[in-house]
């Protein structure tokens, strides 16, 4: 191939740089949802009595609801009967050494740093620990060790359930109830892995902890459930970034994060979200249905999600803060693109419970091709939030004259001590801008990545180093084709 | 009738349709409300409003009353004396720019009407003066025509209506300035505009006012002709257990249309203010300048105030912001009133004062300003 035809097929191989399938054997549970599903996913992983009940009660929960329709986003009904529950590499790898070498490929495709720490040794680095996962099981967790010399435990759920039960009886479930919602019970009954952290009191996490998820096998949902407690005093940064290879058929991911931070302890919680978008007619794509959700507990203690969504052919998702302890602190900075034919209903919601909470929220939405993208958020100021505050700010920028943006957001306050404020903007690129940029002999792609990056700067400054050179790049990817 | 569920009010209103003018063709009003969902308890439209109190509320004995009055030219026609012509203009026009999926509700008022007026404003030297008031006190219709060219200011005083659907039509390079009174009452109230703004035509409408146990206000605007400009303003003070809930979309549906949204509420004793103010752009609506400000003021513990400013955008040559705050009156500004040496009462009634009037703009209507306690 030579001349224009080499560049269209150059240009096709780059459109999804994650797009690969790794083809090793796994165990996959056949496609339905009842108990025998349930019970065979707690037995896979060994589960206490009381961790199965509490599946159990969750899966009758869930029976009773109906999946939220509210939602800016339209597709076909999910045939939840469809879905394979489970799906597992199935060697059991014990160390770095048995596993898979295609399993390890898979990660270097994707950038996972695992071997950089070795090729690294003796370099002052900031440190990053990896806890995997592969579909349903975590497979690697490196500097497992150094983390317990600070007496940071960080490992899969599964193995938290096994070696600090009392811990995760205690907060599982306590910020986002089984019956929260339909996807939030649903994840309750089936979640088959997924990551633990407990971060002890007046301790600061001595590396930035970082998981990376990945759906592999084609119509399996990834029920992850996450759960993070900072103990008081402490602190924790945790980073998030998801690849999933390209497949035809949708995918749900239905994952439940809990975050409980108790008096003046801090978690960061940075997400980088690249799944399958579907392509440009809208085939394909992960369905993106999370629930989010932090307490602070205790006073003084601060929780922040920061979010790059440019991925998924839908995103339900709404990272949220309970401020119940008095002078706590909630934050959300998001960055949401949508291009070609996705569909994105995210945003934040602050419940502002305790007296002189704060909370600020930062959104801007990037809407281009045929997409929409909508910023959903809610302010809440209960009577007692004397001396609370809120201050949300929510741009959005369109490219491309078929594309949607909206802005949803729910401002409710009972009392008369607390401040809400909220201003919200769209508009196009300016064509002042881009005339200004091709002056100076930038085209138009560029200039419009730049511009855009203008636009997300104050998002990007909030992420760890590491992502924040990922998401400026992974933006110019997901633009591409949306100028000219 | 008397029916404290959607189903059986639907129910009730189906079967206890009314005889005024007869003439009326009821059936697509009759078949939407067969069909359509009435506002359910926390349905998102109805969230902070529980419709079942509107459905259950007691229907206010009819007043033989009608107070509509216009210039000499302007034609003011209840529909009981339409004759042949008039007939047939308000079948043409009656509930044609009515959204009935949006508002369910408006299916009713065919149903039960008590009391409806037809009013031309043709095209005249001077604008017409037109006045709104008493038109029955329980399902009332007014269907105005605002001829293209035609200028004309309508002051509506409604008495407490159970509903009152009022529908617009606003002909090319018409102007229409539309102010609404609202005293505070102790009806249960459903109000609906329902405005249609044709190409290069001006539609202004101010609302204002207090509140009652349950007043429920629509304002549906679409700008159907290219470079229409649209304006609203809303003021309300409300008090002691007052429950005002409105809700105000303006579509821009044509290129090149300008639209402005002003709420300013204050909101005291154990009163609640809901506020939902929409921007919707066409996808074929390019050129549109769109901004809405809702700002509330809760002046006592029990006091609340709700506010929803939405927008919803499928156009890409688009001006569009929107911004909304809810807080006390500001201690800097009550400190410096007081250091000039006025009480404490006076400072807050004078910042009240001065942050209603954002919503009021130059042309403040006297009587508005009356009925918002802004006398000094």
């Amino acid at each position: 191939m030579s001349g224009p035809n080499a560049a269209v097929g150059e240009r096709l191989a780059q459109d999804y740089a994650a797009g690969f399938v790794t083809d090793i054997e796994s165990e996959t549970l056949p496609p339905g949802l009842n108990e025998a599903t349930v019970r065979f996913i707690s037995g896979k992983k060994s589960e206490p009595a009381w961790l199965l009940a509490w599946r159990l009660q969750a899966l009758a929960r869930w029976r009773k609801m109906t999946a939220p329709q509210w939602a800016h986003v339209t597709f076909p009904p999910i045939d939840f009967d469809a879905i394979s529950y489970y799906s597992a590499p199935k060697q059991g790898p014990k160390s770095l050494d048995e596993v898979d070498p295609e399993l390890l490929r898979t990660y270097e495709k994707l950038g996972i740093p695992l071997h950089e720490r070795a090729a690294l040794a003796g370099v002052e680095t900031p440190q990053v620990a990896v806890d995997a996962v592969f579909d349903s099981v975590s497979v690697v967790t490196t500097f497992k060790e150094k983390l317990r010399e600070a007496g940071v435990i960080f490992c899969p759920i599964a193995e938290a359930v096994r070696e600090c039960p009392e811990l995760v009886q205690k907060y599982l479930g306590s910020v986002v109830p089984q019956s929260d919602n339909f996807y939030a019970a649903l994840n309750s009954a089936t979640f088959s892995d997924g990551s633990f952290v407990y971060v002890p009191k007046h301790t600061r996490c001595p590396m930035e902890l970082s998981t990376y998820f990945r759906i592999n096998a084609a119509n399996t949902g990834q029920f992850e459930r996450t759960l993070i407690i900072a103990d008081e005093g402490s602190y924790v940064s945790y980073l998030e970034g998801c690849t999933a290879p390209m497949r035809d058929e949708n995918q749900l991911h239905a994952a439940v994060v809990e975050l409980v931070a108790l008096d003046d302890a801090e978690i960061k919680y940075s997400t980088v979200q690249n799944w399958y978008p579907g392509d440009e007619q809208g085939r394909g794509g992960i369905y993106n249905f999370v629930t989010k959700r932090g307490a602070c507990l205790g006073a003084r203690s601060k929780i922040s999600w920061t979010q790059v969504e440019t991925g998924s052919a839908i995103t339900w998702k709404y990272p949220s803060v309970v401020l119940r302890g008095d002078g706590s602190v909630g934050e959300f900075h998001s960055v949401a693109l949508t291009n070609n034919r996705q569909q994105a209903d995210t945003g934040t919601k602050m419940l502002h419970i305790g007296r002189d909470t704060k909370s600020t929220i930062v959104s801007k939405g990037i809407s281009a091709g045929r997409s929409q993208n909508a910023y959903r958020g809610r302010v809440l100021m209960n009577p007692g939030a004397s001396g609370a505050r809120n201050y949300t700010q929510c741009d959005s920028l369109l490219i491309g004259d078929e594309c949607g943006a909206h802005t949803f957001p729910h401002i409710e306050s009972r009392t008369p001590e607390a401040i809400v404020e909220h201003e919200a903007s769209t508009s196009k690129v300016s064509d002042e801008h881009l005339f200004l940029c091709a002056q100076r002999g930038i085209d138009a792609e560029k200039a419009v990545s730049m511009i855009v990056n203008g636009f997300c700067k104050e998002v990007f400054r909030e992420l760890p180093m590491e992502f924040a050179v990922e998401a400026g790049k992974l933006l110019e990817v997901s633009l591409e084709g949306a100028v000219g | 009738m008397n029916a404290s569920t959607a189903q059986a009010f639907r129910d009730s209103a189906l079967r206890h349709a009314t005889r005024y003018a007869p003439w009326l063709d009821r059936r697509p009003s009759r078949d939407a409300l067969a069909d359509a969902t009435l506002p359910e308890p926390r349905c998102e439209a109805w969230r902070h409003t529980n419709p079942n109190r509107w459905y259950g509320a007691e229907r206010p004995a009819r007043r033989q009353r009608l107070d509509a009055r216009g210039p000499p030219n302007i034609r003011v026609i209840p529909f009981e004396e339409a004759d042949a012509e008039d007939r047939h203009r308000i079948g043409q026009h009656l509930n044609a720019t009515l959204d009935r999926a949006r508002y369910p509700l408006a299916n009713v008022n065919d149903l039960l009407l008590d009391q409806g007026v037809l009013i031309r404003v043709p095209r005249a030297a001077a604008p017409a003066e037109l006045l709104l008031g008493d038109l029955g006190g329980g399902y009332e219709r007014a269907l105005v025509l605002v001829e293209p060219g035609a200028e004309c200011v309508l002051t509506e005083r409604p008495a407490a209506p159970r509903q009152r659907v009022v529908e617009l039509v606003v002909g090319a390079g018409a102007t229409l300035r539309h102010i609404r009174l609202q005293p505070s009452s102790d009806a249960v109230e459903h109000h609906l505009v329902s405005a249609q703004v044709g190409a290069g035509a001006t539609y202004r409408v101010a609302q204002h006012g207090c509140g009652s146990p349950l007043r429920r206000c629509d304002l549906h605007i679409a700008a159907s002709g290219a470079g229409a400009e649209i304006a609203v303003r809303t003021a309300y003070r409300l008090g002691e257990r007052q429950h005002l809930d409105t809700h105000i979309a303006v579509d821009h549906a044509a290129p090149n249309v300008v639209s402005r949204q002003v709420a300013r509420g204050a909101v005291g004793a154990a009163a609640r203010a809901v506020f939902d103010g929409r921007i919707h752009i066409a996808p074929k609506a390019q050129g549109a300048d769109a901004t809405l400000t809702a700002k509330h003021l809760l002046l006592a513990p029990d006091a609340a105030a709700y506010a929803k400013p939405e927008l919803e955008i499928y156009a890409n040559d688009v001006q569009c912001a929107h911004g909304a705050t809810v807080g006390d009156l500001d201690a800097n500004a009550l400190f410096y009133c007081r250091s000039r040496g006025m009480d404490e009462a006076a400072a807050r009634q004078l910042l009240v004062m001065a942050f209603l009037a954002e919503a009021l703009g130059d042309a403040a209507p006297e009587a508005a300003q009356a009925l918002l306690g802004m006398q000094r």
